[in-house]
């Protein structure tokens, strides 16, 4: 232990300067953060905006005080090559290692980890309530940040040098980016998805040889073999970026027969979406349109991922992998759906809101094949066998605001805060919503609906009134990653909402009252639900309906 | 010198870097107590060995020994027992004297704050200057001090000498000696100067391999610069012993290096080999004499000379 803190000591005492700019960017980043939920976050004061932007600038600021203090404190005890004075001296590669691990908490985690439970405190949470998801947090700042900067300084001989490499292996993640890019062209389902195992993949990878990594280079100071570990890491990320363990895995997540069917799933015959194509992509899809009933009170069926099989008349048979639900159509777009219109609800995707499960909803699915299957089967009815990987989510709890103006909590989600509201105004038309949360957007739906009159200045003498949902929005996922906010542990959402609109008569309606409900949900199981559609044609000729 | 509880052992010990070989099958026994200076030109692979010992390479072949541990197991607390100082080691140059002193102190069970304060004095070390701004001697100093103050029982110095004034070196080596009675100093030099005055142990490296490697009195003894005065001139006979080192003849002289002289014994073989020897004189030789007629030797006949410390038994 004497050992451990003599050289934490002396590293501290060399490396104050770099300290202390670390935890001058932390502070800044303490006292400026708030400033991005506080006031209007789209008409504020120039100021105020000014004072967001910097803090954007902030955060990058931050990371790179870390790479120079992590660069620093590592190389001096240089791992690379044979002059250095501290090989000769009794060194324990243990104590020395635990040393400079001490020196990274010392000065970054903690001072972070201190940065965000101030900051919490500031939003209005309890930071001792959410010490456990901050730490969990850490996973991914380990990974993705600090433990391969620690390896990779542990193979540099200085900070030029590391550098270098830093440079090095951001072009690496440039091309491979560029050729991921490339890849998914061909597979448009999936390029935008983002599956946790394959996130909790990459990490596990980056901390596993990273620290492996360090290890080597700290017991033998072997830095071929550390070398060969970074360059299989890199080839290794690239693989799991390319491959993916998420088809193989999707299965395990969602267990075929656990428990009842939290929906049945039953065609809707006289609704069928078009194809659709992406430039550069030899993939077709096609929506198939689903009517969703049998889900219990108080639980809605959440849907991920579907993979289907097509077996022709001829003996013909194809069956696809997962593919990602970007976009499955939610049931408020059925009657545009009708209309030949394949209408997609942005944001969350085939959820539909509270109190809405008493009824038969529609849910427009979104398969994807590739035009050669597509071109042999189009023309003839196949036997389409299409499962859905299912997350059960449970009504945790709705609140219903009214006719409020400035902050309020909303229990499950954080605090809100309105502005510029239809109700205080009447004439605006740039209200707004902020909502924050600690640590990540729970699993939630928000919605506004608001009552209109004619404005006061109307003359006309109608009395048309009116309820319209004016804006709804989903948010969070169903997963248990740790947040992706990364520094900040305050998720920040703002919504523009436009209020008055004229109405059939060209009156000018003003609103006058406004509702927000908020409804979170909370996953209780995952799970498989399939339906089989018979005669499936694929193409009527250019008619959409049948 | 006596093989019993070496401080230092190799055995058959080489380094190749690539395809060049570094060191050729060393071996040698550097017995408790001795000051054994490695002595070789640039290149000849003095520092290579010694990064063998210290563990900062490991060999291609053979073995070593530090202080009974296996030179590849060398690490941690091991080095609290050894003192190394190098001409070309990177030093914490952001310390000051000070500061690397007390940093090590805590490092050391043994370090010893009355013999660290005599050392400071001694070299006259400036406590509050950072070592980047110390001259290259002060530096040695400083390095010295921070590796003599817990009393190791091994010091190795690679070059330590080399390129400081004579007065720092002499201070140098006047607080090594002070050190002596209770260590094992083992040091390498290109310079036989210097280290001639106080090496109690000498070996020659050239080229990766030990020509030799003796005690100093024993190399004293053994080499003798010898002049034979025939009664008329004569060619050299063929067939002189190996051990005659560089003969030559000039009108009536013949001169030669005797590299295992023993006395009456040596002038009775002589008188044996020249016998129209008029006048035999055999004079004892300085070590750099001795160094350039072997290391002359060996080029010239591009062998190892008979002379090895591996001939010798037990004496190493």
């Amino acid at each position: 232990m004497n050992q451990i803190l003599n050289v934490f000591r002396k590293d501290t005492r060399r490396f104050w300067p770099e300290i202390a700019v670390v935890l001058a960017l932390t502070v800044a980043i303490m006292a400026m953060a708030p400033y991005e939920w506080r006031g209007n976050p789209y008409y504020g004061d120039y100021s105020l905006q000014l004072l967001r932007e910097l803090t954007v600038l902030l955060s990058p600021l931050l990371v790179i005080g870390w790479v120079l203090l992590i660069a620093r404190v590592v190389h001096a005890e240089p791992l690379v090559g044979d002059r250095q004075f501290w090989i000769t001296r009794p060194y324990e590669w243990k104590k020395l290692l635990a040393a400079k691990v001490l020196f990274v908490a010392a000065y970054v985690i903690v001072p972070l980890l201190l940065m965000q439970c101030v900051l919490l405190a500031r939003a209005g949470f309890t930071p001792a309530h959410w010490i456990p998801g901050l730490l969990w947090n850490l996973l991914p700042v380990a990974a993705m940040i600090l433990l391969p900067l620690m390896a990779v300084a542990a193979v540099t001989s200085g900070f030029g040098r590391m550098v270098l490499i830093l440079i090095g292996v951001l072009l690496v993640a440039l091309v491979a980016t560029v050729g991921m890019a490339l890849v998914a062209q061909r597979d448009p389902v999936n390029m935008g998805a983002s599956r946790p195992i394959g996130t909790l993949a990459m990490w596990a990878l980056l901390l596993v040889m990273c620290a492996a990594v360090v290890m080597v280079q700290y017991s033998a100071r072997k830095t071929r073999t550390a070398l060969l570990l970074l360059g299989g890491m890199i080839v290794g990320l690239i693989a799991v970026s390319l491959l993916g363990p998420d088809q193989r895995l999707i299965d395990r997540m969602y267990p075929q027969g656990n428990g009842p069917a939290p929906a049945v799933l039953t065609p809707v015959p006289l609704v069928r979406g078009v194809e659709t194509t992406w430039p550069g992509s030899d993939m077709v899809g096609q929506d198939v349109w689903l009517a969703v009933s049998g889900v219990a009170d108080g639980y809605k069926p959440l849907f991920d991922e579907v993979k289907f099989t097509m077996e022709g008349a001829n003996g013909a048979r194809w069956e696809s992998g997962w593919q990602h639900l970007l976009y499955p159509t939610d049931s408020g777009a059925v009657a545009s759906i009708a209309g030949g219109i394949a209408a997609s609800a942005g944001g969350g995707g085939g959820k539909s809101g509270p109190g809405e499960n008493d009824a038969e909803k529609k849910l427009g699915v979104r398969i994807m094949m590739p035009r050669a299957v597509y071109e042999e089967v189009k023309e003839s009815p196949v036997a389409l066998h299409m499962t859905l990987a299912v997350t059960e989510a449970k009504i945790a709890s709705v609140t219903d605001v009214s006719d409020t103006e400035g902050e309020f909590a909303v229990p499950g989600v954080g605090y809100c805060e309105t502005g510029g509201w239809p109700n205080a105004t009447k004439q605006s038309n740039a209200g707004y919503l902020a909502c924050r949360s600690a640590l990540h957007v729970p699993l939630s739906s928000m919605r506004v609906r608001v009552s209109y009159l004619p404005c006061p200045a109307d003359q006309s003498g109608h009395n048309t009134e009116e309820t319209r949902t004016i804006w709804s929005n989903w948010e969070g996922s169903t997963d248990a990653m740790p947040t992706d906010l990364f520094l900040v542990p305050v998720a920040n959402r703002n919504e523009m909402i436009e209020s008055g609109f004229p109405d059939e008569n060209g009156v000018a309606l003003c609103p006058e009252r406004a509702t927000l409900t908020f409804t979170r949900y909370q996953p209780v199981r995952r799970t498989q639900i399939g339906v089989t559609i018979p005669d499936y044609r694929l193409k009527l000729g250019g008619a959409d309906e049948q | 010198m006596r093989a019993i509880n070496p401080t230092i052992q190799m055995q058959g010990l080489a380094k190749s870097f690539g395809r060049t070989e570094v060191l050729r099958g060393i071996d040698l026994a550097v017995p408790e107590g001795a000051i054994y200076a490695l002595v070789g030109a640039n290149g000849a692979g003095k520092t290579t060995m010694i990064k063998l010992l210290m563990n900062i390479f490991l060999p291609t072949a053979g073995r070593a020994q530090v202080l009974g541990i296996d030179s590849r197991k060398l690490a941690g607390k091991d080095f609290e027992r050894i003192g190394y100082v190098s001409e070309n080691q990177d030093l914490p140059d952001a310390m000051t004297v000070q500061m690397l002193l007390d940093y090590m102190r805590p490092f050391y069970p043994t370090w010893d704050r009355a013999l660290e304060g005599q050392l400071v004095r001694q070299f006259d070390l400036p406590l509050d200057r950072k070592l980047k701004h110390l001259s290259r001697g002060m530096r040695m100093k400083a390095a010295f001090a921070s590796s003599l103050a817990y009393r190791p029982p091994l010091i190795v110095l690679d070059e330590p000498f080399t390129g400081l004034d004579p007065l720092v070196r002499d201070e140098l080596i006047e607080g090594l000696l002070e050190r002596a009675p209770e260590t094992t100093i083992f040091l390498s030099s290109h310079d036989l100067a210097e280290i001639e005055s106080f090496a109690s142990h000498v070996g020659y490296l050239e080229g990766g391999r030990m020509l030799f490697s003796d005690e100093m009195a024993v190399l004293n003894d053994r080499f003798r610069d010898v002049s034979v005065t025939l009664a008329a001139p004569a060619p050299l006979p063929p067939n002189l012993p190996p051990a005659w080192l560089l003969p030559e003849t000039a009108d009536c002289v013949v001169h030669f290096i005797a590299s295992e002289y023993q006395g009456d014994a040596t002038a009775r073989e002589i008188a044996a080999t020249f016998p129209s020897a008029r006048d035999i004189s055999a004079e004892p030789m300085p070590l750099r004499s001795i160094f350039l007629a072997i290391a002359k030797s060996s080029s010239s006949h591009n062998r190892t000379p008979q002379i090895s410390a591996a001939d010798r038994g037990p004496e190493a």
